[in-house]
């Protein structure tokens, strides 16, 4: 090997040490070699564990929601051509362009009871987006719109439409064409934008912050948890949360690497 | 009751792709559609296989009318030129897939997908996926998933044209044997004389659009309807004011009634074949312009009989029952 190669290497080691592993293992230090195991503790205390549900229940709307929206939309644009085709191609993509806080805000004025145009009709209707659980989820489905959507486009446009024509000269129509061939054809896609989804959902903070109230016990996710104990001096606990939150991503991480190659060996 | 096409047309904007397309395709028969790239061939397979409207016209697939019915009512098995495998079933899940979709009892899928893989000789590769296998397997598969569902009509469009010559030869022979076993209207695509005048019981000859002629191999062969037909059926080489096979032409060293002189100025030997290319000392005929040179094909044992060698002086001229064709178009230039 030759002495760039090394010093390339040695570099990207490094650069990934010092910004990702080191001060991901302080967090786990925190946890648990700081004199007392902080996760078992942590997690004895009700109002971490309903922050730990609410996150976790938004994010499995927001994955839901987004998948149903990504599939059916990524269909629509690969498949069908209609005016604003390209304009709504672009406008997908702006919830991972804007800043969180700034979706945050959005929503506020969107939805807020008092001057939301679309929240006070709801109020009216006893229905409450803001500072409740309809909120978060309207939060971090809107911050992990495309990521569905992004994933499968390339596969259904790589698959063409090929298969699915010859399906319906077997005689298949539009409904078997659809469970039997386009969506097993794009299942890792999916997989993965799920993944994908699920990360971002369980990690969203400035959103949520806005929009949620962040009321103990109710409307805090796991996120806020761990800025409400960071601020208290509670930092054991906030270094379990993120212990927690870590995991997750960790976890979600290393089931699309095991899914990524897998594509690419697909196909004729 | 095979199928029958009156009158179709079809344009893609101001492009017209098929004119005025009449054929009757016999029951039972293996037909072929022959035509230089971009003559309609696909165009038409497609309007016979319901994903495309022909602009005018009808469609009668055994004797009813199926131009306004969505492909998946035609009852028409298709094969694709690129296999169009369900590449996340197994084998023997793209053949039953037909069967599945139909609602067919489990125990009569599996044994009509028994039956299926047994005649195109797949029965060791059902729990494969399309990937595992090779192109010519592929294309098996492929057919033997069209002809699942006992479809009126089978239609393949370049059925052959992704695999490489040997498997390409193989996969013909094969397909003729089991056009013999099952006997399925069928039409093929192919723009390869040979693979169109080795394989089908009839030719469709088109070009531009327009159906050139319709016959028997013999009958295109011998008997071409029109220049481009004779073209683009086999090779041609021009003597004078007439076209005719490059096998028609006699090569002899003397003087003969209605020869030519010329020199031999290439000599290959193909196999068993030997190709000469003559250049003839002065015009045969009175078109003007300069002659191409004569292209002769002639038998390893007639050369070696006239023990023939590069730059050799030879006369040539048309055999006696040469099917040539007089030249009229090379007086206006090329086409046809
Ligand atoms: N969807 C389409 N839109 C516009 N033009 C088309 C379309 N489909 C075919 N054509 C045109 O119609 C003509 C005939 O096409 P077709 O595919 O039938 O040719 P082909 O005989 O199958 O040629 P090849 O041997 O190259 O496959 C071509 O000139 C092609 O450009
Ligand atoms: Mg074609």
């Amino acid at each position: 090997m030759s002495v760039t190669r090394t010093a390339l290497r040695t570099v990207v080691i490094a650069y990934l040490f010092f910004l990702v592993g080191w001060p991901l293992w302080m967090v786990v230090q925190e946890t648990f070699l700081s004199g007392e195991n902080h996760l078992v503790s942590t997690l004895q205390d009700p109002a971490v564990r309903s922050a730990l549900r609410v996150t976790l229940a938004a994010a499995a709307w927001a994955v839901v929601l987004n998948t149903v929206f990504g599939i059916t939309l990524g269909i629509l644009l690969v498949r069908h051509d209609f005016p604003g085709k390209r304009l709504l191609g672009l406008f997908v993509d702006l919830p991972i362009a804007v800043s969180p806080i700034v979706v945050g805000l959005a929503l506020l004025l969107a939805y807020g009871p008092v001057q939301g145009w679309l929240g006070r009709p709801l109020a009216e209707l006893g229905i409450l987006v803001v500072f409740s659980f309809p909120g978060i989820v309207l939060a971090v489905t809107f911050v992990s719109l495309p990521l569905v959507l992004r994933a499968v486009i390339p596969v259904l446009r790589e698959i063409g439409i090929e298969q699915e024509v010859a399906a319906r000269s077997l005689g298949a129509h539009a409904v078997q064409i659809l469970w039997r061939i386009t969506l097993p054809s794009i299942r890792g896609a999916v997989t993965y934008g799920i993944i994908l989804t699920l990360a971002r959902a369980v990690g969203e903070f400035g959103a949520v912050l806005i929009i949620s109230g962040g009321l103990v016990g109710q409307t805090e996710t796991a996120t806020m948890a761990v800025q409400r104990f960071h601020q208290g001096f509670a930092t054991g606990s906030s270094y379990a949360i993120g212990f927690l939150l870590a995991l997750i991503g960790i976890a979600a991480l290393a089931i699309v690497t095991v899914l990524r190659p897998k594509e690419h060996t697909r196909g004729n | 009751m095979g199928i029958e096409i009156h009158h179709v047309r079809k344009t893609f904007g101001s492009f017209t792709a098929l004119e005025d397309i009449r054929l009757s395709v016999p029951s039972g028969g293996l037909t072929a559609l022959l035509g230089p790239s971009g003559s309609g061939k696909t165009t038409l397979l497609r309007i016979l296989g319901g994903q495309e409207e022909p602009d005018a016209g009808s469609v009668y697939l055994a004797g009813r009318d199926v131009t306004r019915l969505p492909a998946q009512q035609r009852n028409i098995g298709f094969v694709f030129q690129h296999y169009a495998a369900f590449t996340h079933m197994t084998v023997a899940k793209n053949v039953a897939f037909g069967l599945e979709v139909r609602k067919t009892p489990k125990a009569q899928v599996r044994r009509r997908v028994q039956e299926l893989l047994e005649l195109v000789q797949l029965e060791r590769f059902g729990d494969r996926l399309p990937a595992q296998l090779s192109g010519g397997q592929r294309q098996r598969m492929a057919l033997a998933r069209a002809l699942a569902v006992d479809p009126s009509v089978l239609l393949l469009d370049e059925p052959f044209g992704a695999l490489d010559a040997k498997v390409r030869k193989e996969l013909r022979d094969w397909l003729r044997q089991l056009h013999e076993e099952v006997h399925v209207t069928s039409v093929f695509v192919t723009h390869d004389q040979e693979e169109a005048l080795e394989v089908a019981d009839t030719v469709v000859v088109m070009n531009q659009g327009r159906i050139e002629q319709v016959g028997t191999p013999e009958e295109i062969y011998d008997h071409p309807a029109s220049d481009f037909v004779f073209g683009f059926i086999g090779e041609v080489t021009r003597f004078g004011e007439l076209r005719l096979r490059p096998h028609d032409v006699e090569v002899t060293l003397d003087p003969e009634s209605g020869s030519h002189p010329g020199r031999i100025t290439r000599l290959t030997r193909i196999g068993f074949e030997v190709r000469l290319e003559v250049v003839l000392d002065s015009d045969p005929g009175s078109l003007g312009g300069a002659h191409p040179p004569v292209n002769v094909q002639l038998s390893r044992t007639e050369s070696q009989a006239l023990d023939l060698q590069q730059w050799d002086a030879i006369w040539v001229r048309p055999r006696a029952a040469a099917g040539g064709r007089e030249v009229e178009v090379l007086r206006v230039g090329a086409g046809r």
